[in-house]
């Protein structure tokens, strides 16, 4: 089998972890695009570099890592002093999801939507509106005839309690205080 | 209507939820995206894990929602396109590249002439027991790269959830009659199908939370209930309640024998994966409806599911002038086309026929026979 090929094939399996990562970083998904196909290319330039006996993932996430500051120092804003802790915990995060139970990375994330079912009635639908719906706060406030304020408050909670959840299912909490 | 307010709603967190709420007010989408870095700037006192737990958890609720697939799957043709491209342009450089030939003395060939032979002849059966190693592995190799059937469907149900317009032509066969239909579809959300009848045009929606049904004459009902609009399609369209493609992929993936090739598409001409399912009880399946074969035909370049044809032979005492049963038929759904630029209220019957009254009211299905017949 040629290089390209399992390079290929070992793109594809870490694709969705990688954009994650990215739009972790970057909330604008065109610029994410870009950082995401910079990154590929970046990885096949260097291919020789990579450690074969070390994860494929975290090495991407490495290289995406960087590009991600560099496009933050190209629009003038220079990085802040704690943005590469930043980017450290968060790949850190992703280790632990693809430590999890499943093939792909949608399978790997039971252990949020699990967390999802769990939340109550009003912040589930929040964040249902939000995400699935993608409609922005002003516009939940308007299917769930609840004030501007509520509604923040409900993403901002059932936010928490996600966070709370996932770090407790991941056993991250322990190893990041 | 009282506004509703979270003051005794249940909060069942540790961390103090007010120490984050400058990070989750920030718009997390807007252009200027970098407020979160240059806020976090100003801020040492925040705590870093916090805000890596904010941003994470944002990207995954925006992957779970399927958000971000089609700007993955963006990324990745277009990054592999690139890679494709620049061998191709490689290649041909070397092949621009003059070779370098040894020169070999005549004297020193004679020498070796003979033993070089015999060494060609080792050398080429040698060769030929490689070749045909290699050609075995090869096939072995190209068969086992094949996704697996399961795989196959679970990218393309994750595909199917996007939350993107895509339009089908909807196409359902039994015995003589044929009934074609136009179908729109936003993930595994809204849907919205016109098919025309003899009596004239009839559309079944359903926006989210609410199906509705505009028959050709008389006000629009809507129920909140699938059961209606399960009992509806199957009373009108001889049944086969299977339009949303996402729904058709969740459901194959228990209860189906899955198979799956590579071949090309006759109608598209294009590389595809053909999975094909088959129920593997259909005695024994409490759903009736349910197809017995089911044909997915994806576009093995976009990932898209291109077409799916769903079949069922159901045996019934119940036959109609061409001798198939009630519950025969073949659907087919093909894809047509896909935009992201629909009105949200697009599937709305609200939006759709603002000019007709709107019944609305819990429906079960034993009310199915209640609704007036689309003749």
């Amino acid at each position: 089998m040629e290089a390209k090929e399992v390079f290929e094939i070992l793109v594809r399996e870490h694709a969705t972890g990688l954009m994650v990562f990215i739009r972790s970083l970057i909330a604008d998904s065109a610029a994410a695009e870009d950082v995401f196909q910079e990154t590929l290319l970046t990885a096949w330039k260097n291919m020789e570099r990579f450690d074969r006996g070390r994860p494929f993932g975290p090495w991407l996430r490495g290289i995406a890592g960087k590009l991600a500051l560099g496009w933050y120092r190209q629009r003038g804003r220079q990085p802040i002093s704690q943005s590469e802790t930043i980017i450290e915990l968060i790949d850190s995060r992703l280790t632990a999801i693809q430590n999890l139970q499943g093939d792909t990375f949608n399978e790997k994330l039971d252990a949020l939507r699990e967390c999802m079912s769990h939340l109550p009635g009003p912040y589930q639908q929040a964040i249902h509106l939000r995400y699935e719906q993608q409609l922005m706060p002003a516009a939940i406030t308007e299917v769930t005839n609840a004030t501007l304020e509520t509604v923040k408050k409900r993403l901002n909670r059932a936010r928490l309690l996600l966070m709370a959840c996932i770090n407790r299912k991941l056993n991250i909490a322990e190893s990041t205080t | 209507m009282s506004q509703n307010n979270d003051r005794n709603e249940p909060v069942e967190h540790s961390a103090d939820d007010s120490s984050a709420d400058w990070l989750f007010n920030l718009n997390f989408d807007a252009p200027d995206e970098g407020k979160v870095l240059e806020y976090l700037q100003g801020d040492e006192t925040t705590d870093p894990n916090l805000v890596a737990d904010a941003l994470l958890l944002h990207s995954l609720l925006l992957q779970n929602a399927g958000s971000l697939h089609d700007s993955t799957e963006r990324g990745l043709q277009r990054a592999l396109s690139a890679l494709h491209s620049n061998d191709q342009k490689l290649q041909l450089e070397e092949e621009l590249q003059p070779t370098s030939q040894s020169i070999v003395p005549a004297t020193e060939a004679r020498v070796h002439r003979e033993f070089r032979s015999r060494w060609w002849h080792q050398r080429g059966l040698r060769m030929a027991v490689a070749a045909s190693v290699i050609f075995v592995l090869f096939t072995f190799f190209w068969q086992s790269r094949l996704p697996s059937a399961k795989t196959l469907l679970a990218q393309a149900y994750e595909y199917s959830l996007a939350l993107l317009d895509r339009e089908y032509q909807v196409t359902l066969r039994r015995g003589d009659m044929s009934m074609e239909g136009t179908l729109l579809v936003r993930g595994n959300e809204a849907f919205l199908l016109t098919v025309n009848t003899i009596a004239g045009q009839q559309t079944f929606g359903r926006n989210g939370r609410e199906y509705w049904l505009a028959p050709t004459i008389g006000p629009v009902l809507k129920s909140d209930s699938r059961y209606w609009i399960a009992s509806i399609l199957h009373q009108h369209s001889g049944g086969l309640p299977y339009l949303e493609p996402a729904t058709v992929l969740q459901r194959l993936q228990s209860d189906y024998k899955l198979a799956r090739e590579r071949r090309v598409d006759p109608k598209t001409n294009r590389d595809s994966y053909l999975v094909t399912a088959l129920l593997e009880k259909p005695e024994q399946s409490a759903d009736f409806l349910r197809p017995h074969r089911v044909q997915l035909w994806i576009d093995v370049e976009s990932g898209r599911t291109q077409r799916i044809v769903l079949e069922r032979h159901a045996p019934s005492p119940l036959r109609d002038s061409s001798g198939a049963t009630l519950f025969d038929g073949t659907l087919t759904i093909e894809f047509n086309r896909e935009t992201s630029t629909l009105a949200p209220d697009y599937y709305r019957c609200e939006s759709r026929f603002p000019d007709r009254a709107i019944l609305s009211r819990p429906w079960s299905a034993n009310d199915a026979s209640a609704v007036p017949s689309a003749q």
